[in-house]
């Protein structure tokens, strides 16, 4: 019996889609099976993002009505076989959305699977809630700004009352420059606010922009530092103890850090 | 001897002996007066009482006893077999629903409090202070004196000069940390352990 | 893959775009396209006769307009109307 991860934030474009299709591979890294599902229902972004938009075939809503079995929807990942995409509809809109159908189907993927991380869309409506239904964990994604951990504060209060399990933070876009001048909110103080066990700090890391353009997943192709807090995040998921890294400073550009090293 | 009752430090612990050139009534006065004074130095302490030649009748040995216990001290009565256990708070079924008082200033040094249920301080616990509850004490503040509670208790810092919770000693490293968010102490696995309150269950496999 | 041919990632990502955009501009899927064009023949059959083989049915935007197209070669008028 497998784990169904939901990962959300409440404020679009923090990096839920990027967070899940990394992590998810660094799982599959670890030897786990895994599926990240595309719960966007209308605007698909994770085979675009995982660079499977041309293998596209079917996709959740077909199987919900009907139209095909669910392992003729997962799309396997180009170099890790272990890990399998089930993309989301774009003819449909989230208010089409049957959250029971949609948690039958999460339910019976999580039985052949270690891992099923459910990439959420923004916002706290009918989308969210059924990318939330079938998951018993959740894990939060905020950039240190204001408004994104506001926002993250209203969905946790709603996960809670829908009694998740368990709920675990990443920051992503992290900048340690901006955090040393002061511009900017340090990870500890948004650890306060939201009191909640901080999971991954992802840096801000400009391979992730050219890895999504070419369509290929950077934990999977790419030795970048964000590359090391993604398989970071995947073994804590997994119960390992891994102290949080260094992150470098004053740094022109990922290269400067490692030629220091 | 120049007093109604001498006490003497060793290393079993402290000896009250009793002097003889004065009557019964004025040893007991004078024992309570001391011990009003001295109740931070004798607080959760075990006496033993050297009767150094005097007579203690029942009623004696009871009156002893009464002044004793209302200190929370414990004492053995010397050449006899007597042994008053100090008063031990420890977790029971309460036969009445326990009532929560609230004491909204800082306990300061000397001030006791004794309840049968829950105690809210709103405050810190000086060192100097001590809170005796059956049930869960609650500070807003910092522990530094004494607090032995049936539960748990909870706080925003931890050095007591002692702390128990039923009958389990805690373990004081006195580390001299105060918390933006509260702790709980509770018993766990026959320890005191300090915990953030109200911890929130991550997706960390267990 | 030398490093001379490796393609720039802005090349890469333009000609991705560029057909997934043809993709998604398809406004129904195959299949659902299919289903309509069976249910709309199987309406217009009550009154009209019509050659299914020959039947076109497509949507799609051109401009600033959603465009529904469908050719029926109609082979003559059910009798009982």
């Amino acid at each position: 019996m497998g784990r169904a991860i939901v990962i959300t934030s409440g404020k679009g474009g923090v990096g839920k889609t990027t967070i899940t299709a990394n992590v998810g591979a660094s799982l599959a890294k670890l030897g786990k099976k895994v599926v990240v599902a595309d719960m966007d229902i209308g605007l698909r972004n994770l085979d675009v993002v995982m660079g499977l938009e041309n293998r596209v075939v079917y996709n959740i809503m077909d199987i919900v009505e009907g139209r095909c079995k669910i392992s003729q929807a997962l799309v396997r990942e180009k170099h890790l076989s272990n890990l399998f995409l089930l993309p989301a509809s774009q003819m449909h809109t989230k208010e089409d959305v049957d959250i029971e159908a949609i948690n039958e189907i999460i339910s019976i993927i999580k039985e052949n699977f270690d891992y099923v991380l459910l990439d959420s869309p923004a916002g706290i409506e009918n989308g969210f809630r059924s990318a939330a239904a079938p998951a018993s964990e959740a894990l939060i994604v905020v950039t240190p700004d204001v408004s994104s951990v506001r926002d993250a504060d209203r969905v946790v209060g709603l996960l809670e009352n829908s009694g998740i399990e368990g709920i675990s933070l990443i920051v992503n876009r992290y900048d340690p420059d901006l955090v040393i001048k002061k511009k900017t909110l340090d990870k500890n103080d948004i650890v306060d606010v939201l009191g909640l066990d901080l999971i991954g700090v992802v840096p801000e890391d400009k391979e992730i922009i050219d890895s999504e353009n070419r369509g290929e997943i950077l934990s999977i192709i790419g030795k970048s530092i964000a590359v090391q807090s993604f398989d970071n995040i995947a073994k804590r998921i997994e119960g390992e103890e891994v102290p949080f890294m260094e992150l470098p400073k004053g740094k022109k550009s990922i290269l400067d850090f490692f030629r220091r090293k | 001897m120049v007093n109604p009752v001498i006490f003497k430090g060793t290393k079993e612990g402290i000896i009250a002996i009793l002097n003889p050139s004065f009557s019964i009534n004025e040893i007991f006065n004078y024992l309570e007066k001391i011990l009003e004074e001295r109740k931070v130095f004798f607080s959760g302490a075990d006496l033993e009482v050297d009767p150094n030649g005097i007579n203690l009748t029942e009623t004696d040995i009871d009156h002893l006893k009464r002044i004793f216990s209302r200190f929370g001290i414990g004492f053995s009565l010397k050449g006899t077999g007597i042994k008053i256990e100090k008063e031990v708070i420890a977790p029971k079924q309460e036969t009445q629903s326990p009532q929560t008082i609230i004491i909204s200033h800082t306990l300061r040094a000397g001030q006791l409090i004794r309840h049968n249920g829950n105690v809210v301080i709103l405050g810190d616990i000086n060192e100097g202070a001590e809170v005796n509850a059956t049930g869960s004490i609650y500070v807003f503040g910092v522990v530094r004196g004494i607090v032995n509670a049936g539960e748990s208790v909870i706080s925003l810092g931890f050095m007591p000069l002692r702390m128990t919770i039923g009958n389990i000693i805690f373990d004081n490293n006195k580390s001299g940390k105060t918390y933006r968010k509260p702790r709980i102490a509770t018993v766990s696995n026959g320890k005191i352990e300090v915990k953030v309150l109200g911890e929130k269950k991550s997706i960390r496999r267990r | 893959m030398g490093w001379f041919s490796r393609k720039q990632t802005n090349e890469i990502a333009r000609d991705r775009l560029k057909l997934i955009l043809v993709q998604d501009r398809k406004l129904l899927s195959p299949s659902v396209l299919n289903q309509l064009k069976e249910d709309l023949l199987n309406v217009i059959n009550k009154y009209i006769e019509v050659g299914t083989y020959e039947v076109s049915i497509d949507i799609r935007r051109e401009s600033n307009k959603t465009v529904l197209e469908a050719i029926i070669p109609v082979r003559g008028i059910k009798k009982k109307f």
